[in-house]
């Protein structure tokens, strides 16, 4: 885990200063926006991956998701990888995208 | 296991029923539990249309290699979520570990791999010196 030291007044700024936090940026080349903020009862449920990128601007990036228009998204499942298995740019496995196909048809009712 | 028992003897246990009773119960239940999914769904996409701020102060922070900006932290991708943890002079616990409750959120977060393949870095921060949190 990354872990920095607040040198300034970035804590105080952010809502954090007294409190544990999560505060959400996005950036645009050098550009930052803050998006997000969220503390107390509603920081408990973090730690998963589909809580923090629910907490983000882009979201989970899946097809499924109600986002603006041109944000970036592709089908669920298929990116999911094991942790030491992301690769940029890497294609994904023929088989798994066969699997997903299958399994998305069969529950597809059931996931509604 | 001591704690076990005691549970054991203090709890009320709600009707034991039969396959199909329970089934009806989980059915009724599904319908409420729907309706919270689609609701936490429609929370994340109220969150993506959140207006932005902009940021133009020049945060500044240490890191393992020194000074680092907040577009620092961002590593390369375009989203970042900073999580202010409570470890430094004056909370429970310094300078052994940071605050329980933050010490246990960084224990059980995921693999930071996931977050990073949907361009997200998640990092921690604290105002501890660089020297105590490495």
């Amino acid at each position: 885990m990354p872990w920095y030291t607040i040198t300034d007044s970035f804590d105080a700024d952010f809502g954090v200063d007294e409190w544990h936090g999560h505060n959400v940026f996005f950036r645009d080349g050098d550009n930052v926006f803050r998006t997000y903020f969220v503390n107390s009862r509603g920081d408990e449920a973090t730690g998963s991956t589909w809580n923090y990128l629910d907490l983000t601007p882009l979201g989970r990036q899946e097809e499924w998701e109600d986002s603006p228009e041109g944000y970036p998204q592709t089908p669920p499942y298929k990116w999911w990888n094991w942790h030491d298995e992301y690769a940029a740019g890497a294609p994904v496995q023929p088989k798994w995208v066969e699997v997903v196909k299958i399994g998305t048809a069969a529950f597809q009712k059931a996931d509604n | 296991m001591d704690n076990n028992k005691k549970i054991q003897n203090n709890v009320k246990a709600p009707p034991i029923v039969s396959p199909q009773e329970w089934e009806a119960a989980h059915q009724q239940l599904l319908v409420k539990e729907k309706e919270l999914t689609r609701a936490r769904d429609a929370m994340a996409a109220a969150r993506r249309r959140m207006p932005w701020l902009a940021v133009n102060k020049n945060y500044e922070f240490d890191g393992p290699e020194g000074k680092v900006s907040l577009l620092d932290l961002f590593d390369g991708r375009p989203q970042l979520i900073v999580y202010r943890a409570f470890f430094e002079p004056g909370v429970f616990g310094w300078p052994e570990h940071a605050c329980r409750g933050c010490s246990m959120l960084a224990d059980q977060v995921a693999h930071l791999s996931h977050l990073n393949a949907r361009d997200t870095t998640l990092v921690f921060a604290s105002r501890a010196p660089q020297a105590d949190i490495a």
